[in-house]
């Protein structure tokens, strides 16, 4: 299909990383699909079928899947759920750790993107700096829907960070897990953080599911917007064959969300799909292809300046 | 693989898996569960419980085996798994 393959949006599967009133939430909305389908199923039952998508602490299976679908490298993204939900069962540094511990076992696999609340204050945002400077992380990762829009001033100090580092940010964008706020996840409130910050490159997620146009409105008109299309495994195959006619092919990152979808089928599964379902339209020129599926990741990602004072107090002593 | 243990056929066992894909017509063990029957993630929710209930394995013993189903070949060999397993 083509040569490189990068995937810019995925997750550990591990219950440490979703709270579990994160993880009640689809649970909730699965039961209600299930009901709907004349099966009426107890939640407990529904939440142990769902608890087994996310046994891959350490990336082992993630990895084996990459290697089958020719993935060379993924993006590991760290959303912050410790300041809006208080069951999570880990803080964020201890999710940090867990990720600089998954990307040491597999060299050469993984780029970590950490999400660090911007209510945290001081102390998140040294822990930010740390992630990048001294931990060798690539990018930063927001929610939104937490509690927060995208161009809060509490952002700000992040942004300068990756200003300074030429590293990108990743946000979620629509819906998600019913405990949190979904109004909050709308693209156009990147729109003055994007102007603030023209030397940031901002990433929207799952741009092909939702608020499609919006998302490519803005990537069209923005020198610095960009979105990924993780979600399209979800009968969506058609909304990305459309996004990828639009002309903004160069704005586009290929990206799964694994593990979300791990119930519908493998990562090779999913690439073979682009092609079956047809999501890649028969006229998009090879040079194009190779942008999404690599070249805009590796664009993006390879703007990094490894060295550079320290932005935030303290952010290497901890 | 056996196409009988017991009392359950591979044809009963199909005919389950039918009654969580609706659109689907006959289904045969070589069947591809997504991109034949388009089964989603509650679709594999729904094949799980009914076979549960119809034919008495303990589906949590298998959900790994469950998430990695391609085919309705292999849900059938996890049934006989579970089957030879009581």
């Amino acid at each position: 299909m083509t040569s490189r393959i990068i995937d810019f949006h995925c997750h550990v599967a591990a219950e440490m990383c979703f709270p579990p009133s994160f993880r009640d939430g689809v649970i909730d909305n699965i039961t209600v699909a299930l009901e709907a389908r004349g099966m009426p199923v107890s939640k407990a039952k529904v939440a142990k079928l769902y608890a087994g998508t996310l046994q891959d602490p350490l990336c082992d299976q993630l990895v084996a899947e990459m290697d089958e679908a020719g993935i060379s490298e993924a993006v590991l993204l760290i959303p912050d759920f410790t300041h809006a939900l208080p069951d999570s069962t880990h803080t964020i540094e201890e999710l940090i750790d867990h990720h600089r511990l998954v990307r040491d076992r597999h060299p050469g696999r993984f780029r970590i993107f950490a999400g660090v609340d911007p209510r945290w204050g001081e102390d998140g945002i040294a822990l930010f700096e740390r992630s990048i400077a001294e931990y060798g992380f690539d990018g930063m990762k927001l929610y939104p829907p937490c509690g927060y829009t995208l161009s809060d001033r509490l952002l700000y100090p992040f942004y300068e960070i990756c200003a300074a580092y030429r590293v990108p940010v990743l946000t979620h964008i629509g819906a998600t897990a019913p405990v949190l706020d979904f109004e909050l996840a709308q693209p156009i409130h990147i729109d003055q953080a994007a102007r603030d910050f023209p030397g940031v490159d901002f990433v929207f997620a799952h741009a092909t599911v939702h608020y499609t146009d919006e998302c490519a409105m803005l990537c069209n008109n923005r020198p610095n917007l960009y979105l990924d299309v993780s979600g399209y495994e979800a009968s969506a195959s058609a909304r990305l064959n459309a996004l990828l006619r639009r002309g903004i092919n160069h704005k586009v990152l290929f990206a799964t969300d694994w593990p979300i979808f791990r119930l519908q089928g493998r990562q090779a599964t999913f690439i073979d799909r682009l092609i079956t379902d047809g999501a890649i339209p028969d006229t998009m020129p090879e040079s194009e292809r190779a942008m999404f599926f690599a070249g805009n990741a590796t664009r993006l990602l390879g703007k990094k300046k490894v060295t550079h004072p320290p932005i935030s107090k303290g952010a290497l002593h901890g | 693989m056996s196409t009988e243990t017991g009392t359950i056929t591979d044809a009963t066992i199909c005919r389950i898996i039918a009654g969580a894909v609706p659109r689907a017509g006959s289904i045969t063990p070589s069947m591809s569960l997504q991109a034949d029957l388009g089964v989603d993630s509650v679709g594999l929710m729904s094949i799980v419980f009914l076979l549960e209930e119809h034919t008495g394995i303990d589906a949590f013993e298998y959900v790994q085996e469950f998430i990695a189903a391609e085919y309705v070949c292999d849900l059938i060999a996890i049934v006989r798994r579970g089957s030879d397993a009581r």
